[in-house]
């Protein structure tokens, strides 16, 4: 049996496996439709959550920690959510920029449902500027910048269900900022059986999250550094109000994987990695998984090169040695970290390549050789 | 007053010419943000000039603190990225970048346009001391300008030649001067104690100073060549290579060599013979090796490059072939593929270092068709990358290419199309679409084009590329059934095609519009960015107005009062017109003939020694034959230019003849500038001894500066270039009528 031969017969890889049976076409006819609902030029006017008029007038956005003081006819930093006349707008609610149907591992989440796939959603506009944002194109700009898809949480969840795709994740921008509309559509995606997943950079305010938790299935943070001047420097953000968050993910109960992108000569040392694992090890637990992702030259700093793969294989060994159980080296092609590997009898469990799942050793939550209990949504 | 003309010619030229190349190496410019330096060079020495002009002092206070200057400007340039707060590997965005290019070039320009009226009020008992210093000084930047093309990249850095142009002005200058055997003996020694450890020193200081620029990465090699600032870093086992401080490739990558190689073979399983447009040491030739039965031949003009090559991950040695030659020129026709066997050099490169190999067998001494042509475009933000996506480019490929070619952009097309980036995709799909019957997309973090005349890319089924990828005797990482699934998935595809085949501009001689686009796609980084930059390509009509006003407003100003004012406005269409015709015909030959260094070195020597001949001949015919026989020459120019441009390109096959008409129109084109700068000179100043000897210049430099500005950068992507050479007539023209009628 040959590679290709094992692809079809045995793994689960979704893109894989739903391109050739020929499910992929259809789910893709799914987003074909969805994208008949027409683009749009007009933006929403939803009232927004979590905001505080003052009593000088102007307003003060609860959602995340910059709390922007908004005037009227002004917007928040991050350019989609507009003060008019002492009322707190949402602008892109049900507004969707950019859409796919994207293998559950390119989020990527290794501990959920392994061989799924999600239909990725995002709106323009971000709480933060990192200088090496893969999508700076829809993140770094103001919602009328680009082409919106009108497609409010009914007909999300509709398409997701007639072309029986499994989940919806908030993603590629930062779902923060269009919070109204990813909480929506997460409630009625619970209650139509379609799950959520938030990839975010996790720079949200308590409540909003506290509010929002029990309507995701799985959150997947990008933990950028584990240094406040490399978010003050590199990210516009701040470094604790995350830590505290991703503390408060894992005591919910949501489940929590958490991305780490090296990016060369700025967060890439051993004694941040060490650093790192100590912190997850020690606030989130050894068996929480971290993926450490390569950085390719993009946005700001397309002068900077790919992240060399000794680098990678550095911060997997300092982690593991650290005591974490599921490190994982992402757009690294091809590398064995890529699989997970049961920490108690040190087999693989679930085995991939790419977006391909090639082996599959897990009865339930169980290693199927020792019976260990693998911690996630399988 | 020779000596000393000779000097200014010199340094001058070095300012301008060195500092532009310190801008593009450490700012990696695009396009645009070379207009603007050469703007702020040309405004600063108008400004220059015109305060010289004005002051009563001589030269001789000036010459220490412009020797000075230089290699300070030099050194602050290279570490503006830093000093205004960038780090390393960070893109500076337009805006910023044109702001330092203008503020980096200023003390130089202003000092050295300074220096020219006060060196000419030296002599301003003779009528004709402006026009004689312009001759010295033209010849000054001649020699100068020679020196420094054939001297920096090949012996000296550009901080060395920097040095070396300041060593000689205080040598000259403040060295006490003595016509005895033992006077020049002292100095003769002098220089030649002090030159060559200043050269040596300076090596060291540059070591350590690109340490410093590139901490914490190690500094492999960092070197200048022709063609720019390569330099080659080091990290964690990986090699990066920077051309201008632009990302270009790392070792060795084989995410982006199987993305090259791969598609070709699955399109066309049958091929051997490989052409990739780049370099081949940073992965290409490490997977070729793994291909068995293909044949690789590079195709880059930097010879430099693999000397550094050391330290890599191929054991044992992989033996390919590179053509030195610029693409343009390689394709120009079937003569120039049928390269010398001296372009053609045959490179090892094992786990220590790439060398010279002997016998090459590539394209050597005859004509070659290779089954697949893989062009690895880069950045779209230059004419560099964007000539070669021209119609007339993809045609001269197709000739050499009996299968398929691919052409790999940078462009993200994985998850969303933003409009900014359809544009440039939308503008190469049709270009291509022009050249080649079939074309395929594929999107992904990189996008790819495929394109054939023979095989019909656009119908081969999902399914079979799955099958020929198996087949392959080497298993693919990254173009591998592991992605393609959700890659190559019909919604993407399509969702790609739907935007390949919206609205398109052009790319073609006439208009470049494609470097705009890009840069305007690039531009969302920063919104003053993006302002100006769809000011400029989507608003023509008020680019163009605005060039218009500024021209008029020099005409205005020259008609006020007596007629001899007048003779401002000749200045300003001898700066203005000499320009933007010495830009475009630059443009026009690289665009269809290449940009190798050696013929361009040619090409600016040929202006400058035409600005030298023109000036000393006209001097010596009196009366005002010579305005007339310049602005005439001029306009006849511009005129057969514009008729005739469409027939060179397709000349370009004749690449001799094309050379040979480029230079000879630079020359004719110079030497009727010098002599309208004489008329000028005759028309303002007449018998007016005690004249400002600035004003002339500064006008003359002021129509240069806005010629700068506007030429290529800017309208020739917005109006192309007939307008152009249609406007730069009419400034001609309005200049000869005003010459007739304000006597
Ligand atoms: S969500 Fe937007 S408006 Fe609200 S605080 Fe954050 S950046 Fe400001």
């Amino acid at each position: 049996m040959n590679r290709r031969t094992f692809i079809r017969c045995v793994g689960c890889g979704a893109a894989a496996a739903a391109a050739q049976s020929g499910l992929l076409p259809e789910f893709l006819g799914g987003v074909q439709n969805a994208m008949a609902f027409d683009y749009t030029k007009k933006l929403s006017s939803v009232e927004a959550r979590h905001y505080k008029k003052k009593p000088d007038g102007g307003i003060e956005c609860g959602i995340c920690p910059r709390h922007c003081f908004v005037t009227d006819l002004e917007r928040g930093y991050c350019g989609v959510r507009e003060n008019r006349d002492d009322t707190y707008y949402t602008l892109v609610y049900g507004l969707s920029c950019a859409v796919n149907i994207d293998p559950i591992e390119k989020k990527p989440l290794f501990h959920f449902y392994p061989g799924t796939t999600a239909f990725s959603i995002a709106t323009a506009g971000c709480n933060v500027n990192c200088k090496f944002c893969q999508n700076w194109e829809i993140s770094q700009v103001r919602p009328e910048q680009v082409d919106n898809l009108d497609l409010p949480p009914k007909a999300l969840v509709d398409v997701c269900r007639q072309r029986k795709v499994p989940t919806i994740a908030y993603t590629y921008s930062e779902p923060v900022i269009f919070y109204e509309y990813m909480y929506d559509t997460a409630e009625l995606g619970h209650r139509s059986g379609v799950k959520s997943v938030m990839i975010t950079g996790g720079y949200i305010e308590k409540q909003p999250l506290a509010e929002l938790l029990p309507h995701l299935d799985a959150v997947k943070v990008d933990l950028k550094a584990i240094r406040e001047a490399y978010y003050r420097d590199v990210v516009g953000g701040e470094l604790q109000p995350v830590l505290d968050r991703l503390i408060q993910m894992k005591e919910s109960g949501v489940w929590l994987e958490l991305v780490y992108l090296v990016v060369p000569t700025l967060n890439d040392t051993e004694q941040e990695f060490r650093d790192l694992a100590r912190w997850v090890k020690t606030y989130l637990g050894a068996d929480t998984p971290l993926h450490f992702s390569r950085f390719f030259p993009q946005y700001l700093l397309k002068n900077l090169p790919p992240t060399p793969q000794r680098t990678l294989e550095t911060a997997h060994s300092v982690c593991r040695a650290e005591g974490l159980e599921y490190v994982y080296l992402g757009n690294l092609r091809g590398h064995p970290s890529e699989s997970t590997y049961c920490p108690g009898c040190g087999k693989i469990v679930v085995g991939r390549r790419g977006y391909t799942i090639y082996e599959y050793n897990l009865k339930g939550n169980l290693c199927r050789f020792c019976e260990k209990h693998i911690p996630g949504l399988f | 007053m020779a000596r000393r003309a000779l000097l200014l010619g010199f340094y001058s030229i070095g300012g301008q010419v060195l500092l532009l190349r310190e801008l593009v190496a450490s700012l990696n410019g695009d396009e645009l943000f070379i207009s603007t330096a050469l703007f702020g060079w040309l405004a600063a020495v108008a400004v220059g000039a015109y305060l010289g002009g004005r002051q009563r002092s001589g030269p001789h206070w000036l010459f220490l603190p412009a020797a000075i200057l230089l290699p300070i400007m030099i050194l602050a340039t290279r570490f503006s990225p830093s000093l205004t707060g960038h780090m390393v590997g960070e893109a500076i965005p337009f805006a910023a970048a044109a702001l330092i290019s203008i503020a980096a070039m200023l003390p130089v320009g202003l000092i050295s346009g300074w220096l020219f009226p006060a060196i000419t009020r030296q002599h301003m008992e003779t009528q004709t001391s402006i026009v004689r210093v312009y001759l010295v000084e033209g010849i000054g930047a001649f020699v100068g300008g020679a020196a420094i093309v054939y001297l920096v990249g090949e012996w000296l850095s550009g901080l060395q030649m920097a040095l070396v142009i300041s060593i000689l002005m205080v040598a000259v200058e403040y060295v006490p001067y003595g016509r005895s055997g033992i006077h020049k003996l002292r100095r003769i020694l002098i220089t030649l104690i002090v030159l060559p450890s200043t050269i040596f020193l300076a090596t060291y200081l540059e070591t350590y100073l690109t340490d410093l620029q590139y901490r914490p990465f190690s500094v492999l090699d960092s070197f200048d060549t022709h063609y720019g600032r390569q330099t080659i870093l080091g990290q964690a086992g990986q090699q990066v290579l920077l051309s201008d401080n632009n990302f270009e490739a790392v070792s060795a990558d084989l995410n982006t060599a199987e993305n090259l190689l791969i598609p070709g073979l699955l399109y066309h399983p049958s091929a051997t013979r490989v052409l990739y447009i780049g370099r081949l040491e940073y992965g290409v030739a490490e997977l070729a090796a793994k291909l068995p039965g293909l044949s690789l031949v590079g195709l880059d003009p930097r010879p430099g490059l693999l000397a550094s090559y050391g330290d890599t991950v191929a054991q044992p040695a992989i033996e390919f072939d590179m053509v030195m030659s610029d693409p343009v020129t390689f394709f120009a026709s079937p003569e120039s593929r049928r390269s010398r066997p001296s372009d053609v050099i045959g490179f090892a490169v094992d786990f220590q270092s790439a060398y010279r190999r002997s016998g090459a067998t590539g394209t050597g001494g005859r004509s070659e068709e290779f089954d697949i042509i893989v062009l690895n475009a880069g950045d779209l933000g230059s004419y560099k990358a964007s000539r070669l996506i021209t119609a007339t480019f993809l045609e001269n490929a197709k000739q050499a290419c009996s299968g398929v070619f691919i052409l790999l952009t940078r462009y993200d097309t994985d998850s969303h199309i933003s409009a900014e980036k359809q544009r440039p995709l939308a503008t190469i799909y049709r270009l291509l679409r022009a050249s080649f019957a079939h074309v395929d997309v594929w999107p992904g973090a990189t996008t790819l084009f495929i394109a054939s005349d023979v095989v019909p890319v656009e119908m081969l089924p999902y399914d079979t590329i799955i099958t020929r990828l198996d087949s392959l005797e080497y298993e693919s990482h990254f173009v591998s059934a592991d992605y393609l699934p959700d890659r190559l998935s019909s919604f993407k595809r399509q969702r790609l095609l739907a935007a390949v085949g919206g609205t398109a501009g052009e790319n073609s001689l006439d208009r470049p519009e494609l470097i705009h686009q890009h840069l305007l796609y690039r531009s969302d980084v920063r919104s003053v960015d993006r302002h100006l930059l769809s000011f400029i390509a989507y608003e023509s009509t008020w680019t163009v107005l605005i060039a218009a006003v500024i021209i008029l407003s020099f005409l205005v100003v020259s008609l006020l009062g007596k007629p001899r004012r007048f003779g401002l406005f000749l200045f300003f269409t001898a700066g203005a017109a000499s320009l933007s015709l010495e830009l475009i015909m630059f443009y026009t030959f690289q665009s269809l003939a290449g940009a190798l260094y050696s013929q361009m070195a040619m090409l600016i020597g040929a202006f400058m020694l035409g600005l030298a001949v023109g000036t000393f001949l006209s001097s010596l015919i009196k009366g005002r034959f010579c305005g007339y026989a310049a602005l005439v020459i001029m306009l006849i120019l511009s005129v057969a230019l514009r008729v005739t441009w469409e027939s060179w390109a397709l000349d370009a096959e004749y690449a001799n003849r094309l050379f040979l008409a480029h230079l000879i129109f630079l020359f004719v084109v110079a030497a009727a500038t010098g002599a309208l700068f004489v008329a000028a000179t005759r028309h303002y100043y007449g018998g007016e001894t005690k004249a400002n000897r600035g004003i002339g210049y500064a006008y003359e430099i002021a129509g240069s500066s806005v010629a700068a500005l506007f030429t290529t950068a800017v309208l020739l992507p917005v109006i192309g270039l007939n307008w152009l050479l249609t406007g730069i007539a009419v400034l001609i023209a309005l200049a000869l009528a005003g010459f007739i009628v304000r006597r």
